[in-house]
């Protein structure tokens, strides 16, 4: 029976439209164009009465229901937008329907994972409940709303009169680490609320006194959780590109900021760092440096050399390398760029360089021969990455591009500026080329951020599973800070107490540490010999917590640089595999033991 | 062997096929943080369920009767003795594809609503979307639910969601059905559906676990019973063991005056015996209180609660669903079902217990046998509707059926008729007033009653001989 009505409900609609139409195209063929305006007005007005009748009558149907949010939230959007519009607003009518966008997307992939969960499977069935469950749960709610929120309304706090290229690149920093932050809350507290919570709300009972395992239990529920934030994922991922390419068709300040906006941040870039072009370059001239040395301050630099003044002995001639005194010169080579030639017609020369004392101008001027062609250069700016496009053809057959950039002014070599010119590590001078698209690289960041937060729910999973919802929260939330900063960690305990035992064994840096322990404690130094043991806890600690520091492809997508497949498959294997394996071990084996009920006598 | 020991080798303790759940020696002590014995609230009980039995686990608030539950179906773990469960361990997943389990209270997730719940618990079996489709119809038919289907379970009312509770506890088409207390909450509607649910799945050969401390809907539909206190089973049986008071016989008959009274008296007085009570009976609040629902629900009155159910769920009772419509059964429809006559017995057959009085006075009674479960029968009309009869009417009813106890016991029987609680009007001592149209009653049919009670018990102590 209701089939009959629906199908009049349907034929009524479709009749609207095709009335509305065929009026509205009348009207504008007689040269009304208000009287079409005004009618297409009322019939959008008649049609949405309609369609809201249709929904009410089948309110208490789920499809209905969401049927209805979606296009009374939509209704509100676009009220919001009109108003935007006519207040000349269009960032904000932008951001008004990209929050709708995201809404409705969110939804509809709800119904899809729905679907996809259907089949009469009991871990699907725990997954399927869990998702049911967090959107429901009030504190994911809220980071939902917030991450759906998050990405169209961040464009419009980006100052306008900013570089377009900047915007792009904070836009893309802030909200895709925004994303991956309120993700990584919300797994934990989800993965940590979820069984303690039905532990102590004994709904667990029921669950448990079906035919499932509680290996399959936990699955079910990490399942739910990995779908969920994929699908979150999905939909914020889909805003950030969205509005990243909305953003690049902005308003550029110049011909070069564009330039940057399309080739430098919005591409997927290989870098390649230089080497010296002799052959054993740094060595050599860490040998001699450390030979001068040696000869000023010979029992310091005798050997065996402590390792910390060997780094810094690299750090320093590394250092030189970089930095080109007034007419001097240096050569940077890149190798292995024949791959560059068959993808892209240019590749870039990054420079960003300093000089002190500082020019007048704050530009600085150097000459540059590539592959023995002098190419005209304009000033650097001060500090400020400036990139030549160089022809692929400059390549040599084996790949290499030679560098030689002097210190020298190329117009008028007397006039050059009396400074010394430098250019930061790692970053003060480097080849990029394009070798794929913002679009892919976007999707290699996506799917670390994937992995990395299955890891997380895992984690809270097995701390829910035996811990109360504050406790199993605050250790996975430790655990998590300290694999994001785990880089910073690692480098500041090494800075903390320095081992140096670069050269020995495991037997022997034991022996090492214990020796050089009680030393300090023999010479009346305490507090170093606390320090030995502070680093041996915290070296400790850090072995226990993954490293996400090394899978962080965020800094890489927004500078445009290539994310390499080498990341995923590395993320996949040790987060993913190892170190969400062996949580999952731990925690099954504390749950299977569980008692799930508690005292009632 | 160590207690912990017996307990983990319960998967070598294959219980007899007739025996569903076995435990033996079972333990449960709870520990503090620093390991010594808290409580002890399971405390080396030994327990048999037979296969097809209600099997009734009773005692007062903290007995140990819920703990004891909770070690059967592996959410405690035993710290000594031993459980098998269809012969397996307790913890063992695949046994409980053939378990249904209602818990005190129904733990529900508050954000699904009623189909949703039902859904989820027919993905833990494993069903397919079509049976679990079928099977969600006919469950909330069932417990009256169907109306409401829609709504959150956070929004339900509590006897509501202890039907929800029952409807998923029965997804499965359990073999052994484990109910904790399962009219706690509900009204007495819902309270009468579980009973005779109960019933009707024991008849249809469904073995269930039943814990409360609702002494009244044990007796209504246990066979057996097992009395928890202090964490041991202090008495166990069948109810009619240990129920039946051997020393007293009621009859029931229609309403009797003051002469007819003091001619039984004479009867009896001739055996040395008297009336120590003459009861009136009256109507259960219980029966006026179903008649005033039906009577709204018929007028059709609104409810936003449940409804009374259909019919038992027919995936519960025969797969083919012929059982439902062979037997016209209504288990939670508003055909209620009388309670169990089985555990009457002092509601036997009035003839029988004439001829009890008048020709084995001196002998002892014979136990009631427990019979077949009968076909559970339509509810009666309520008591003020009945006709009031002559005396004399009844007795030629009570001589005709008489001459047969075979025939007597095939029919339905005061015993299955609704439960009325006496009220005590007067003993015979004091006298009581008669209606003043009752005739008198025809002696000679009152003596013929006799001589036929005794020749009826002469020929039964021949055949029994």
């Amino acid at each position: 029976m209701w089939h009959k009505r629906w199908f009049q409900w349907l034929g009524v609609l479709v009749g609207l439209h095709v009335i509305g139409a065929a009026v509205i195209v009348l009207l504008i063929s007689q040269g009304s164009s208000t009287g079409a305006y005004w009618f297409g007005a009322f019939d959008g007005v008649l049609i949405h009465l309609w369609v809201y009748w249709g929904l009410w009558c089948r309110r208490d149907r789920r499809p209905a229901q969401w049927a209805a949010a979606a296009i009374i939230s939509g209704d509100i959007a676009s009220l919001i937008a009109v108003i935007c519009l006519t207040t000349g607003s269009l960032a904000g009518a932008i951001a008004a329907w990209g929050i709708w966008a995201m809404g409705a997307g969110f939804g509809l992939g709800l119904a899809v994972i729905r679907l996809v969960l259907s089949p009469g499977l009991s871990v699907l069935g725990v997954a399927r409940t869990l998702i049911d469950e967090a959107i429901r749960m009030k504190v994911a709610l809220v980071l939902i709303v917030a991450l759906v929120l998050l990405v169209p309304i961040l464009p419009l706090l980006l100052d306008p009169n900013e570089r377009l290229a900047y915007r792009l690149e904070t836009f893309l920093i802030y909200s895709l680490t925004g994303t991956s932050v309120l993700l990584s809350l919300l797994t934990i507290f989800l993965a940590c609320g979820t069984i303690c919570g039905e532990i102590s709300r004994k709904q667990i009972f029921m669950t448990m006194t079906k035919p499932i395992g509680r290996g399959q239990y936990l699955l079910g529920k990490w399942l739910g959780i990995v779908l969920l934030n994929g699908l979150l994922l999905s939909v914020a991922g889909g805003g950030v590109w969205v509005f990243a390419r909305v953003l690049q068709q902005g308003q550029a300040r110049d011909a070069l900021d564009r330039v940057e906006v399309d080739q430098q941040v919005l591409v997927a870039r290989l870098v390649r760092a230089p080497v010296p072009a002799e052959a054993g370059g740094l060595a050599n001239w860490y040998q001699k440096r450390l030979k001068k040395l040696r000869a000023i301050e010979p029992v310091m630099y005798a050997e065996p050399l402590d390792p910390r003044l060997a780094s810094e002995i690299r750090a320093a001639v590394r250092s030189d390398w970089y930095r080109l005194k007034q007419r001097q010169t240096a050569t940077y080579m890149f190798t292995g760029l024949s791959s560059a030639k068959g993808v892209t017609e240019t590749v870039q020369l990054r420079i960003k360089a300093k000089s002190s004392p500082a020019p007048p101008d704050d530009l600085i001027r150097v000459r540059m021969i590539v592959n023995g062609y002098l190419v005209p250069v304009q000033p650097l700016p001060y500090n400020i990455a400036y990139v030549v496009h160089l022809p692929t053809e400059l390549i040599d057959p084996d790949g290499n591009l030679v560098v030689q950039i002097a210190n020298i002014n190329p117009i008028n070599p007397r006039a050059t500026f009396p400074a010394t010119v430098s250019f930061p590590l790692n970053e003060g001078i480097t080849v990029l080329y394009t070798v794929g698209s913002f679009e892919a690289n976007m999707l290699r960041t996506l799917a670390v951020i994937w992995v990395r937060l299955g890891f997380l729910a895992m984690l809270g999973l097995a701390a829910g599973s035996f811990l109360g919802f504050p406790t199993a929260c605050l250790i996975s939330l430790v655990i998590w800070i300290i694999a994001s900063t785990s880089g910073f960690l690692h480098e500041s305990l090494e800075y903390y107490a320095a081992f140096n035992y670069d050269q020995l064994d495991a037997f022997g840096k034991v022996r090492w540490v214990v020796g050089d322990f009680f030393g300090k404690l023999a010479d009346g130094e305490v507090w170093p010999a606390i320090k030995i043991i502070i680093k041996l806890v915290g070296s400790g600690f850090m072995m226990v917590v993954p490293s996400f520091s090394d899978y962080n492809a965020v800094p890489l997508v927004s500078d445009g640089r290539y994310v390499p497949y080498g990341m995923i498959g590395n993320a996949l294997l040790r987060v993913g595999v190892v170190w969400t394996g062996l949580v999952a071990a731990v925690g099954y084996l504390i749950f299977r033991r569980r008692e799930l009920a508690r005292i009632m006598v | 062997m160590t207690a912990t020991t017996l307990a983990a080798d319960t998967s070598t303790a294959a219980a007899p096929a007739s025996v569903v759940i076995k435990c033996i020696g079972l333990t449960k002590i709870f520990r503090d943080f620093w390991w010594r014995n808290r409580v002890r609230a399971v405390d080396g009980i030994d327990l048999n369920v037979r296969r097809g039995e209600v099997f009734g686990l009773l005692g007062p608030n903290g007995s140990g009767k819920s703990t004891t539950i909770k070690l059967i179906l592996g959410l405690l773990q035993p710290t000594a003795g031993r459980i098998a469960v269809f012969g397996k361990r307790a913890d063992d997943v695949a046994t409980k594809k053939r378990i249904g389990f209602l818990p005190e209270e129904s733990y529900l997730y508050p954000f699904l609503n009623a189909r949703e719940t039902l859904d989820y618990y027919g993905r833990l079996f494993h069903q397919s979307r079509h049976q679990r489709l079928k099977r969600i119809d006919m469950l909330l038919e069932m417990v009256g639910l169907e109306a409401v289907q829609r709504r959150p379970i956070r929004e339900y009312s509590k006897g509501m969601q202890r039907r929800i509770g029952l409807a998923q506890a029965l997804i499965n088409d359990p073999q052994l059905l484990m109910l904790d207390e399962p009219t706690n909450g509900m009204d007495p509607i819902g309270t009468r559906q579980i009973k005779n649910l109960i019933l009707e799945l024991a008849r249809h050969g469904k073995t269930i676990l039943l814990c409360s401390h609702l002494l009244a809907d044990v007796e209504d539909v246990c066979d057996r019973v097992a009395i928890m206190y202090g964490g041991k089973i202090v008495e166990h049986g069948g109810l009619d063991q240990l129920l039946t008071q051997t020393h007293t016989t009621t009859i029931q008959s229609p309403r009797l005056d003051e002469k007819t009274i003091q001619q039984i008296e004479n009867v009896l007085a001739r055996q040395g015996k008297h009336i120590e009570k003459v009861t009136q009976p009256r109507q259960s609040l219980e029966h006026k209180f179903l008649d005033l629902v039906k009577r709204e629900q018929a007028r059709g009155a609104a409810t936003s609660g449940a409804v009374s159910g259909g019919g038992i769920a027919r995936f519960l009772t025969d797969r083919d669903g012929k059982a439902a419509a062979r037997t016209g059964v209504g288990v939670f429809g508003d055909t209620e079902v009388g309670v169990r006559g089985a555990h009457l017995p002092e509601s036997t057959d009035a003839a029988e217990v004439i001829n009890r009085l008048v020709g084995e006075a001196s002998a002892e009674p014979e136990p009631a046998p427990l019979p077949d479960r009968p076909p559970l029968p339509a509810e009666p009309p309520p008591a003020e509707e009945q006709p009031a009869q002559p005396d004399a009417k009844l007795i030629d009813g009570l001589v005709e059926s008489s001459p047969s106890p075979a025939a007597a016991t095939a029919g339905p029987s005061p015993a299955d008729e609704p439960k009325s609680e006496p009220q005590t009007t007067a003993s015979a001592a004091s006298g009581s007033q008669s209606p003043p149209d009752e005739e008198e009653p025809d002696q000679d049919l009152i003596d013929s009653l006799i001589d036929q009670g005794r020749d009826d018990s002469s020929r039964r102590d021949r055949s029994s001989e």
